[in-house]
């Protein structure tokens, strides 16, 4: 008992090291005091005043656009190109099946910096969308990874049987294909959104002057001093994203149990 | 229909080529190049041939900030195995619901962004912060501690920002091993230690090199908790390549310690593969 | 040798979320026999076993091994080793490594370390195997290092977790002759658990037939097969005809029946049943025996079906609407579906058994 006590003790010790500093920024964000340093007393002023502060909206705003739209695009690539690396054999393909580990193993300051070289010698104005261009190019090879997983020696049979029963490549790849991937494909995606919203390094290398993110943000404020608006943006987006993660738990479990049934 | 297949084929592998070409081959080609240019004193790039960039990665004041920046990694790498194996062990004796809803919080700290966590950490760490304060109002110390601008802030901010990174590769390969192994060894005699030892040990070892792989390239990369954590007194690899593309502006010289990064990297997964590791589990996600 | 108990079971109980698993079982096993406890999976006899190694623990009662109270003892202490279902190597480990992982773990001197291992290696006859790694051997294979692996314990009992289910069916049969060569020569006492009826029959000393957590049946194959206890144990060994008979009279250890529409037989039985009793009648499908002439006396069936297997192929008669039998037969080329043919059966290997 007195084993299991410790055992369960360590467990929760490590969830709370990871989710202290999330927790600290949330009760903060009712702090009355400016100072952010104790807690005086209960106030909703800095929800107040972040709705009024545009920098900082367009900022959070700017952030899921990129997320967004770089996982969409990512996700998409990603899955035809596992499912193309998987079934095809064509020109380069053992290089590019080397090639795309790079982005997820060489550390992030050098894909920012050698994509910002890269921009540069393209003429390509450092903006939004080279934000969003970086966030595919190291998306990718993690929605590869994980949609190949799901890619296994049973989806050939099924494929086979299908092509054996006359579907299309289209309806093979739609009916058959994507309904054994999809797993893959939905935690790719996930996995995709999430580096994107953590993102720091790569951001900071290939944003433009007029295209602040959330970290940029954050990043030019950390010398001046942060104002408690920020303590109040991190609790919105917590809860946002923690709704979005709930509904995706209760789909999934709800899909499990139909399935069971 | 002989038509089709091919337009099909063509829209499966098309986009992987240019993508590989444009957005990973051509980049790392072109700081290649750069790091064997010049750099003229304003900032631009000057198109001659020269080995000098690599040489001065040798200087010793460089040498030197190489060293530290590695051992701030190392000893971060080290800490995060220190946490993740107990807490592996620990969860391999839960049900599987429990290890499924472990696994998916490891990640959803990363839903808001690591630099706003790591500034979350400044609260609790300065002077007059959440701890100090903590620790001065129940009489364990007198005078507060400096948790912060130096190197103990950065090592708090390193293993918190990278430990999910060790955490998932090492729970995986830890619940990957199956029981019937594990009672094996019990069965034919070997204690709890010997089991580790023996069992457990040599059958995640490529799963603990996978997660200090993951942990160890980006300590030695992200400028910003040294930045904000370290206040900007201490240097690591990554604050030298900013501040070469950034501030200094000299590119080819920014670029060749980047290559040394890759080589580095190089090394590094061959050692991974020969542990038995597989490319599809770096990350452990 | 024979009375030298090794391990008993006495009382033994488990339950699981409030299921009993195992229940009430008491069991002497002895010294040198080859045992088996077979079952349906689910039935408990497993977790019998796993009770024997200590990776589980008891709710109730006591296990001893050789005349040693061990319900407490870790499975570590026990002198008993097991060959687990998936044989269960060390991926990681060489095969000698495998093979001597327990003495080094006891820190074995190392010369007798070498020594004991090659001669568990020439006993299970891996000779030049040594320095391979699991994943480079076939089934077979793996299956003499898991077993290396425990004898090289010099266990008092070696346990066999349905150890041969993964194997194909050819090298299933090798392997059985091969265990029993092995049992045979170490002369310890091996408990087999499977779920495969030939397995138990053709290498076990004595079998256990187990259901629902309970021993339904002890004895010899032969025992079993000719004169089953309980209808279960009828059904899962062998192959048998199950029909209903009513008791017309008794005498002594003679029972004469009616089955199938008044069809009288004579079968020798050690009970005692009331007359009119309804009882589950079990005929074995090599005691019925047929013939396409007429004969007096005998039932008259039409054949239904052929089930081809080698040298014994049945043959499945419809009786009346509601009663099929199988029969077997050596001579399948004298008959065809669709003919009648006249059935009698070779009643001293019938059994009555009360339902």
């Amino acid at each position: 008992m007195k084993n299991n006590f410790f055992k369960n003790l360590l467990l929760i010790l490590v969830f709370i090291f990871l989710f202290l500093p999330i927790i600290v920024l949330i009760i903060y964000s009712f702090n009355s005091s400016q100072m952010n340093i104790l807690f005086e007393g209960f106030t909703l002023k800095w929800y107040k005043e972040l709705f009024n502060n545009t920098d900082l909206i367009e900022s959070f705003i700017n952030t899921f656009l990129v997320a967004i739209s770089s996982t969409a695009i990512s996700t998409i690539i990603g899955t035809i190109s596992a499912y193309g690396l998987y079934k095809y054999d064509f020109p380069f393909k053992k290089i590019i099946n080397g090639l795309i580990y790079i982005p997820i193993v060489i550390p992030e300051i050098v894909l920012g910096i050698s994509l910002l070289s890269v921009y540069t010698l393209m003429k390509l104005e450092l903006s939004l969308m080279t934000i969003i261009l970086s966030h595919i190019a190291f998306s990718i090879p993690f929605v590869i990874v994980s949609v190949r997983t799901t890619l296994t020696k049973e989806t050939i049979t099924y494929e086979e049987a299908a092509r054996d029963l006359g579907a299309s490549n289209y309806r093979v790849f739609k009916d058959i294909v994507l309904p054994t991937i999809m797993p893959g494909v939905i935690s790719g995606a996930t996995l995709a959104f999430t580096l994107s919203l953590d993102d720091v390094v790569i951001s900071y290398f290939t944003a433009g002057p007029g295209s602040n993110t959330l970290p940029l943000y954050i990043y030019s404020m950390i010398k001046t001093g942060i104002t408690p608006d920020v303590n109040a943006l991190t609790s919105i987006i917590l809860i946002i994203t923690f709704i979005i993660l709930l509904s995706l738990v209760i789909i999934q479990s709800r899909k499990i149990r139909k399935e069971a049934i | 229909m002989k038509k089709e297949q091919s337009m099909f084929k063509f829209i499966f592998t098309f986009p992987v080529l240019v993508y590989t070409f444009i957005l990973i081959l051509l980049p790392l080609l072109y700081i290649l190049f750069l790091s064997f240019c010049k750099s003229d004193s304003y900032g631009g790039i000057i198109y001659t041939f020269t080995l000098s960039n690599y040489l001065n990665i040798f200087d010793i004041t460089y040498i030197k900030m190489f060293i530290k920046s590695s051992l701030i990694a190392i000893l971060a790498t080290f800490i995060c195995i220190l946490i993740s194996y107990p807490f592996a062990l620990v969860l391999r004796t839960k049900s599987k619901h429990i290890q499924n809803l472990c696994t998916k919080l490891i990640m959803v700290p990363f839903l808001t962004n690591s630099l706003i966590r790591t500034y979350g950490w400044i609260i609790l760490l300065r002077k007059n912060g959440i701890i100090n304060t903590a620790l001065i109002n129940s009489g364990i110390i007198y005078t507060p501690l400096s948790l912060m601008y130096n190197r103990i802030g950065i090592i708090i901010g390193m293993v918190y920002t990278l430990l999910p990174f060790m955490l998932l590769p090492v729970c995986s390969s830890v619940l990957e091993i199956d029981n019937n192994i594990i009672e094996a060894a019990k069965d034919l005699g070997a204690s709890k230690i010997q089991v580790f030892k023996n069992i457990i040990l040599p059958q995640t070892l490529s799963g603990v090199f996978n997660g200090s792989l993951m942990v160890f390239m980006p300590a030695i990369g992200y400028f910003f908790i040294t930045d904000i954590l370290g206040g900007g007194k201490i240097m690591i690899i990554g604050n030298l390549i900013k501040n070469q593309f950034l501030t200094a502006r000299n590119w080819p010289f920014g670029s060749a310690i980047a290559i040394f990064l890759i080589i580095i990297t190089i090394i590094l997964i061959k050692i991974y593969k020969r542990l038995g590791g597989k490319m599809d589990d770096l990350g452990g996600f | 040798m024979k009375d030298n108990v090794i391990v008993r079971f006495d009382n033994v109980s488990k339950s699981f979320n409030n299921t009993n698993v195992i229940k009430d079982i008491s069991l002497d096993i002895y010294e040198g026999e080859f045992i088996t406890f077979l079952g349906p999976s689910g039935c408990g006899k497993t977790t019998l076993l796993r009770m024997v190694s200590g990776l589980e623990k008891v709710s109730s009662g006591k296990v001893f091994i050789d005349n040693k109270d061990v319900t407490n003892v870790d499975p570590t202490k026990r002198e008993v080793n097991t060959i687990f279902q998936n044989f269960a190597l060390f991926p990681k480990m060489t095969v000698k490594d495998n093979i001597t992982f327990g003495l080094r773990m006891k820190k074995e001197n190392p010369k007798e370390i070498e020594k004991r291992c090659k001669e568990v290696i020439k006993l299970v006859k891996l000779e030049g195997f040594e320095n391979r790694y699991p994943s480079e051997l076939s089934g077979g294979q793996q299956q003499r290092v898991a077993i290396a692996r425990g004898v090289i314990m010099n266990p008092k009992v070696l346990l066999l977790d349905e150890s041969l289910c993964s194997l194909d069916l050819k090298l299933k049969k090798s392997m059985q002759v091969e265990l029993k060569r092995i049992q045979k020569k170490l002369g310890i006492t091996f408990i087999y658990v499977t779920h495969a009826q030939d397995e138990a029959l053709s290498m076990s000393d004595r079998i256990a037939i187990i259901n629902n957590g309970v021993i339904e049946q002890l004895g010899t194959p032969s025992d079993i097969y000719i004169s089953p206890k309980t209808v279960f144990v009828a059904d899962f060994i062998g192959e048998a005809n199950i029909v209903d008979g009513k008791v017309i009279s008794q005498k002594d250890d003679n029972l004469t029946l009616s089955i199938l529409n008044n069809y009288k037989i004579n079968i020798k039985t050690s009970e005692v049943f009331k007359k009119d009793e309804i009882v589950k009648v079990i005929i074995r499908p090599e005691d019925v025996k047929i013939s396409p002439n007429t004969l007096t006396n005998a039932i008259n069936g039409k054949i239904t079906d052929f089930i081809y297997g080698g040298e014994n192929t049945k043959l499945i008669i419809k009786i009346d609407d509601n009663n099929s039998l199988k029969s077997s037969v050596t001579d399948e080329e004298r008959y065809s579906v669709g003919k009648n043919v006249y059935i009698k059966f070779e009643e001293k290997y019938i059994v009555a058994l009360r339902k």
